[in-house]
């Protein structure tokens, strides 16, 4: 088996409080392990902790106990963030820079030959959809144009892993459809990617594996596929009828003038429902079978987190 | 990967860092004003010298060179305070320190970046005085030797601005280095004026020690000597260098071992 | 629209408040003009204190209150001036005690209302502060010479002047002047002597006014010793006898005089025995200085 991409044990991290009045727990003893290979979604609501998890990584804050490994790398070592790209949140960049000098001026941090790395900036640049827009300073950069030379800057080194951090936060649908079609396209060129979002529907979409943080804590984790289950959960039935049936009307979800939605639990119950509204001369217009979502499964940690700090 | 530490690479990291805190300071407007009031400290140094009776060069030179000195300085001091901290600040520095490289370098290359531009700064400005000198017919080369020991000041005072960049914030920073300032362009007097003022032993003993210890900036000052062309002192020279780069390198080493540690949030 | 007339306003207003305190400060200064001098303050810090703030950029301070000093020397009444002068004088060569303009330019001032004593106050700091400096003592010995014939302080001066320049025939030729006019012929002699023994074959247009200047001095000086000797002889003689001798051939015959004096020229001198004085009767003769005689 190939070695973890990134591998947190423990992780534990406090912060100063407000006028350094008591201490703000960040991170309560968080273990991770991202595999070398797929994409993986690092998803928790805002304040969760995901961003102190990043910057411990990427070594710009130091943990208070654990420890953080990539590939196999502690990375104390200022090397083991050699084969490692990282994308700030919401990136701040020198903004008298043009997007070409700020990619060749990341690049010439590494150990990269000066004429391959001219090269790398301009078709990195071409790859995040930025042609034509090389010499503009920064400061006249979109938000959204802000996180793609962010990305072309990750990418410079050619890393095996890249390190997001929402990368899709504050894009409007096409933006974030971009990124994510860019993500898919660096999946499928061999790279690891690690990002962290508090939006569902982006990891559910193109994560391979996730793990979701609660207040500084992993409440789940694991393949979409596993956390997500094969079964259908439920049914939604809609049918257009006056009367709805004395024994569906414990399980009605929405009903309007003479439109009504039900949900039922098992099959041998969508059966008899179904027989009953035929005998009702009712018009059944849809059942839908639902799987459980991403969302609910979130919905629930989040819960289990506030009993958590109640208890 | 070898361990071994490899420090062509190291020198390259220095190298971009540098260059782009170069072109940092060239694209911004701060550094036009500080050299637009400088180039008016020269013009107005030539406007006092038509007062004077007896030599307008003289004027011209001490004026000049007291001016160009004094601005350098608050150059050094206004950008260098906001060196390290701007950075942590707009977040600019996630980036840079993502990046497989000691934060060390980051600090030194900043350093190295400020010395550049200060020094393009003041060469621009000494330029620019020995050519009135000129009009005036006091040319001389001696500028250029003071304008080196301005640079050697400006060499301690852009590291102490970096150190205290590095820790607090600007205001904090901008008092401390102005106060050193001003201790090292004072602590010469100290023997002069402070010690007779202290009645204890040991008091005096304290005043001595520190008088030797803070960093003696007036001591680099050689405009004084220039005016009367009074030959610097045999074996100045030299040790007024290691003198300034020890201090620097004081300086630098804390700033790298603070910095080393610091949670950037 | 709205915020365009908010601008007008604005700008207005401003314009009106400027105007406004710039009539004010006229009419204020106006109203405070006559105040007595002593009410006005221009404080310098002593000495020390601008050691101390000027941060090691003497030089540059000792300029800035020198052009202070050059505008404004003359603005407090007379009861303060000097004392004011005296202070912004030492402040400044404090701060750079080689800045001879400084110096000079003070006693200029002080020359002006023949202060002589703050003159020489003046130029003495910087004469002992400059050992190597010559122009210092040869300005304080030209206001004693020329101007308050002091000429005791004059030739103080002067040597001093001489000393640290013996090259330079100007000084020496003041010094030796000096000192004829305090009444040290035979020291003034000797030194015109040696002026003349330097130039005596120089045809330079320096060369030609010192040898002549030198020749001239010569002449006068040995007149002079000559009348000296015999006033000093006569009154002895009165001193014993009561009288004046009848000729000076008495005067050697007592002992009174060594020889009998004869001018340059070797002429005899007209001695007249009712004052006891003698006088040169011949008339000045370069050819007289050439040879010894
Ligand atoms: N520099 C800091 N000082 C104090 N508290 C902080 C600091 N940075 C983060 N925190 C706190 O740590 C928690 C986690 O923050 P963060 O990692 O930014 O969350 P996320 O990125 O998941 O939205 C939050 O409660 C936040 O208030
Ligand atoms: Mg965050």
């Amino acid at each position: 088996m190939k070695e973890a991409a990134i591998s947190i044990r423990n992780l534990k991290k406090s912060f100063k409080g407000h006028l350094s009045i008591g201490r703000i727990e960040a991170l309560r003893g968080v273990d991770l392990n991202v595999p070398s290979s797929g994409i993986y979604g690092f998803i928790g609501p805002n304040g969760a902790g995901k961003t102190t998890t990043l910057k411990i990584i990427t070594g710009l804050i130091f943990p208070d106990e654990g420890e953080v490994k990539i590939f196999g790398k502690p990375n104390s070592e200022f090397t083991a963030r050699s084969n490692i790209g990282f994308l700030p949140e919401s990136p701040y960049f020198y903004d008298y820079l043009t997007g070409e000098e700020l990619v060749f001026f990341f690049g010439s941090l590494f150990k990269i030959p000066k004429k391959e790395l001219k090269e790398r900036t301009v078709s990195l640049l071409e790859l995040v959809g930025l042609k034509g827009k090389e010499k503009l300073p920064l400061r006249k950069y979109s938000k959204g144009m802000l996180q793609r030379v962010g990305l072309a800057q990750a990418l410079i080194s050619d890393p095996e892993l890249l390190i997001l951090d929402e990368p899709m936060s504050g894009l409007d649908p096409i933006g974030r459809r971009e990124i994510r079609d860019l993500i898919l396209k660096l999946k499928k060129e061999g790279k690891t990617i690690f990002f962290s979002s508090h939006i569902l529907a982006d990891a559910e979409m193109i994560c391979d594996e996730v793990g979701i943080i609660v207040k500084g804590k992993i409440v789940e984790r694991g393949k979409l596929e596993t956390l997500l289950g094969k079964e259908v959960r439920f049914w939604d039935i809609s049918f257009r009828g006056a009367q709805v049936p004395l024994e569906l009307s414990q399980k009605t979800v929405v009903s309007h003038e003479d439109l009504t939605m039900i949900r039922v639990d098992s099959e041998e119950e969508v059966e008899t429902a179904l027989l009953l509204l035929q005998s009702n001369k009712s018009k059944i217009l849809s059942v839908i079978p639902h799987k459980a979502s991403l969302e609910e499964i979130f919905l629930s940690s989040v819960e289990e987190g506030k009993n958590d700090k109640q208890n | 990967m070898t361990n071994k530490i490899d420090w062509l690479f190291f020198i390259k990291q220095i190298t971009s860092i540098s260059k782009n805190t170069y072109k940092e300071s060239i694209r911004s407007k701060i550094f036009y004003i500080l050299m637009a009031f400088a180039v008016l400290i020269l013009g107005f140094a030539v406007i006092l010298s038509f007062l004077t009776i007896g030599s307008q060069k003289r004027i011209i030179l001490d004026l000049g060179l007291a001016g160009i000195s004094f601005f350098s300085v608050m150059t050094s001091i206004f950008v260098g305070i906001g060196l390290i901290y701007v950075e942590i600040e707009k977040k600019t520095i996630y980036n840079v320190l993502s990046k497989p490289m000691p934060r060390s370098l980051f600090i030194i290359g900043r350093y190295f970046g400020m010395m550049a531009v200060l020094g393009t700064n003041l060469l621009a400005m000494l330029l620019i005085l020995t050519v009135l000198l000129a009009i005036f017919k006091g040319f001389t080369l001696m500028v250029f030797y003071a304008g080196f020991f301005i640079y050697m000041e400006l060499a301690v005072i852009t590291a102490i601005a970096i150190f205290f960049s590095s820790v607090a914030s600007p205001v904090l920073s901008a008092i401390c280095t102005l106060a050193f300032y001003l201790i090292g362009h004072t602590s010469s007097t100290f023997p002069e004026i402070l010690v007779p003022l202290l009645h204890n032993q040991f008091e005096k003993k304290v005043a001595i020690a520190l008088f030797h210890l803070l960093p003696d900036l007036s001591m680099l000052n050689v405009c004084n000597l220039i005016t009367y062309e009074i030959p610097i002192a045999q074996g100045f020279t030299i040790r007024a260098i290691i003198y300034t780069f020890s201090y620097v390198l004081v300086l630098l080493v804390a700033a790298c071992l603070i910095f080393r540690k610091r949670d950037l949030v | 629209m709205r915020k365009k007339i908010v601008d007008y306003i604005g700008i207005v207003l401003i314009l009106a408040l400027l105007s406004n305190v710039f009539f004010l400060h006229s009419e204020i200064r106006d109203l405070t003009k006559n105040y007595p001098d002593e009410y006005r303050s221009y404080y310098i810090p002593s000495s020390l204190q601008m050691k101390f703030f000027s941060l090691g950029y003497h030089h540059a301070f000792s300029d800035l209150l020198y052009l202070w000093f050059l505008q404004f020397y003359d603005w407090y009444n007379k009861s303060v001036r000097y004392s004011y002068m005296v202070h912004t004088f030492e402040v400044m060569t404090d701060l750079d005690p080689k800045h001879q303009e400084a110096y000079t330019i003070a006693a200029l001032f002080a020359f002006i209302p023949l202060k002589y004593d703050l003159v020489y106050k003046f130029l003495d700091k910087g004469i002992e502060k400059n050992p190597e400096n010559f122009v210092l003592p040869y300005d304080a010995g030209c206001y004693a010479f020329f101007s308050e014939k002091n000429y005791e302080r004059a030739v103080k001066y002067f040597e001093i002047a001489y000393k640290r320049n013996p090259d330079k025939s100007l000084l020496k030729n003041l010094y030796a002047k000096a000192l004829s006019r305090k009444g040290d012929l035979d020291a003034a002699l000797d030194y015109f002597e040696d002026i003349y023994a330097r130039y005596k074959d120089d045809t330079t247009d320096e060369g030609n006014y010192y040898r002549s200047a030198a020749m001239r001095h010569i002449w006068v000086t040995k007149n002079a010793i000559a009348e000296r000797d015999v006033k000093e002889a006569v009154s002895k003689y009165r001193q014993k006898y009561g009288k004046n001798p009848l000729n000076l051939r008495i005067l050697v015959n007592e002992g009174f005089l060594s020889k009998i004096p004869k001018d340059p020229l070797g002429e005899d001198y007209n001695y007249d025995s009712n004052t006891g004085e003698i006088k040169c009767v011949s008339k000045f003769d370069p050819k007289a200085i050439t040879g010894r005689w």
